[in-house]
């Protein structure tokens, strides 16, 4: 390892907290990324599964229940 | 007209399995969930091992100090935004011309993610900044040209929000993004250009110091990393775009019943 | 009555459009008006010393021109999207790329050109110095013409929204910038005794391949517009 201690790795001669901020923003979005479209996926399904009869013609299904 | 349909003859004749499997939402959806397992763990294992490589076991510059650690995070962000540009107007591209929806499906999934990215590459730049610079936003060639960047990626998903009639705001935003394609180089140039004409003298980052391998090769595997990062997110957004279109057939019925507790 | 050539076609379309907005002189005032309100906001923002002006006036002119273009660049097609002449010109055999060419030609003689041959008179209440006059103009005309083409693509494409007018903007300020970078450079550059002759260029450079591709990419607009 490059630094010799936990504190001058938090640290970093000062820039510590420029470097930090920016691995923890880029944490927060990619977080973000990955889970928003898995979750809305499953919000997608569910609602899905939900509404029993939605495998119909289209001219039959129910348009108030559409997503 | 006449280019275009010698163009759908060459398709036709050569490459239709594949574009008829392209063409297909199960097995597209299907076969984006096979890739995504192993992909995203993968890819995800791949950052965490990039960003530590970058944080803890990499030099530190010998004239920025640790402050550089923040371009193996800014160097991938801005590589892959600047791609997704690309995969997005060519996306667009293919279903203007073949008029294939799952081009459409791409494109607007590719639209916010490459967004986010070229965000985090400013955001990043303007952290980096600070120590290097002394200010938080300096109007820099590089600067200007991503922010500029960002504005089209604004425009394309705005444009898409603004139309009722999905698949003309598709269209729409394929033209808006090609459109985009053309005049980035141009921009580029002409940022540059504008740059080195306002250039003042002192902000100057780095000379034409070649880069360690020690700093080298963990920025390579996050460039890497964000690359697969950007394919593993176009897929999940086009997942959930490919049932909400699809949300009326019949393979999209089955799906929801059989695995709604599955994750990916 | 026969079926005209394209040629003739084009000309009378531009024809009815600069009928259609002198018939409306209001309209075609209305740029200018804005542009000599906006001139008067600068002195009043940034103080009226003179040297201040005259150091700004290259880069505000060439904004304003920017934005007076981009305000009125969202309404050329509109009337006649809403009155369906536009789906007829689209059904015509006649080629949109040339139909298009003379919407533009018209909207730019209205207003980029009218801005062009107007700024004098702006620059010298800016304290621009007179050796840079003739640049302003050149750089506008070649300029508002790059400006009103690339406008041109938002108008299109926002054509058949009910709320287009910022949404516009949006779409087409990015395309704008290498515009204003290098119009503002010109008129910088002749200030400062540096030939403007290069930066013209590249303005005539950037017309060129405006006009080879921008009417394809609005003829493929306004498609898409009245299809949806």
């Amino acid at each position: 390892m490059y630094f010799d201690s936990l504190h001058a790795l938090l640290t970093m001669d000062g820039h510590g907290a420029y470097v930090w901020l920016v691995y923890l923003v880029a944490l927060a979005i990619i977080a973000l990324l990955v889970v928003a479209p898995i979750r809305r996926r499953k919000q997608v399904l569910q609602q899905l599964a939900a509404q029993p009869n939605h495998v119909q013609p289209v001219a039959v299904s129910p348009s108030a229940k559409e997503l | 007209m006449f280019v275009r349909r010698i163009a759908r003859c060459i398709i036709a004749v050569a490459m239709w399995p594949i574009f008829h499997k392209f063409g297909s939402p199960p097995w597209l959806y299907a076969i984006s969930g096979a890739i995504l397992r192993w992909m995203l763990p993968v890819t995800l294992i791949l950052l965490v091992i990039g960003a530590v490589w970058g944080l803890m076991f990499s030099p530190a510059d010998f004239r920025q100090g640790n402050s550089y650690r923040i371009m193996y995070i800014h160097v991938p962000a801005a590589v892959v935004a600047l791609a997704g540009y690309y995969v997005m107007a060519l996306a667009g591209a293919i279903n203007l011309i073949w008029r294939m929806k799952m081009a459409d499906v791409a494109m607007k999934a590719a639209a916010p993610v490459g967004a986010a990215f070229t965000f985090l590459a400013l955001f990043s730049g303007a952290v980096w900044g600070k120590p290097t610079w002394g200010a938080w936003w300096v109007w820099d060639a590089r600067v200007t040209s991503m922010l500029i960047l960002l504005f089209l990626y604004l425009g394309v998903v705005a444009l898409y929000e603004a139309f009722d009639n999905k698949e003309a705001a598709g269209k729409a935003c394929a033209v808006l993004s090609l459109v985009g394609m053309v005049n980035i180089p141009i921009i580029y140039k002409s940022v540059d250009w504008w740059y080195s004409l306002h250039q003042p003298a002192s902000i100057k980052l780095t000379g034409e110091s070649t880069i360690d391998p020690s700093m080298l090769y963990p920025l390579l595997l996050m460039i890497a990393a964000f690359y697969a990062l950007f394919t593993c997110c176009l897929l999940l957004n086009m997942r959930v775009e490919l049932l909400r279109r699809e949300s009326r057939t019949h393979w999209v019925g089955s799906l929801a019943k059989r695995e709604c507790s599955d994750v990916l | 009555m026969s079926a005209p050539g394209t040629l003739q076609f084009c000309i009378r379309l531009l024809r009815r459009q600069l009928l259609l907005a002198v018939r409306r002189p209001i309209e075609i005032s209305n740029p200018l008006v804005f542009f000599a309100m906006v001139v008067a906001l600068f002195p009043l923002g940034l103080g009226p010393a003179l040297e201040n002006l005259a150091g700004f006036a290259a880069g505000t002119l060439w904004i304003i021109a920017l934005l007076s273009n981009l305000l009125t660049s969202d309404a050329v097609f509109r009337s006649d999207f809403e009155d369906g002449s536009l789906e007829q010109l689209l059904l015509s055999p006649q080629p949109l790329y040339l139909s298009v060419l003379a919407y533009i030609g018209a909207h730019w003689l209205m207003t980029g050109l009218l801005l062009a041959l107007a700024s004098p008179v702006f620059a010298l209440l800016l304290n621009l110095p007179g050796q840079a006059l003739g640049t302003l103009v050149m750089s506008l005309l070649l300029g508002t013409a790059v400006l009103s083409l690339l406008g041109g693509i938002g108008a299109a494409l926002t054509v058949g929204l009910k709320r287009g007018g910022m949404l516009t903007s949006l779409l087409i300020l990015p395309l704008y910038m290498p515009v204003l970078i290098f119009g503002s450079a010109a008129v910088q550059g002749a200030v400062s005794g540096i030939p403007a002759g290069p930066y013209l260029a590249i303005l005539a450079a950037m017309l060129c391949l405006a006009i080879a591709l921008a009417p394809l990419a609005i003829a493929a607009g306004l498609r898409i517009s009245i299809d949806a």
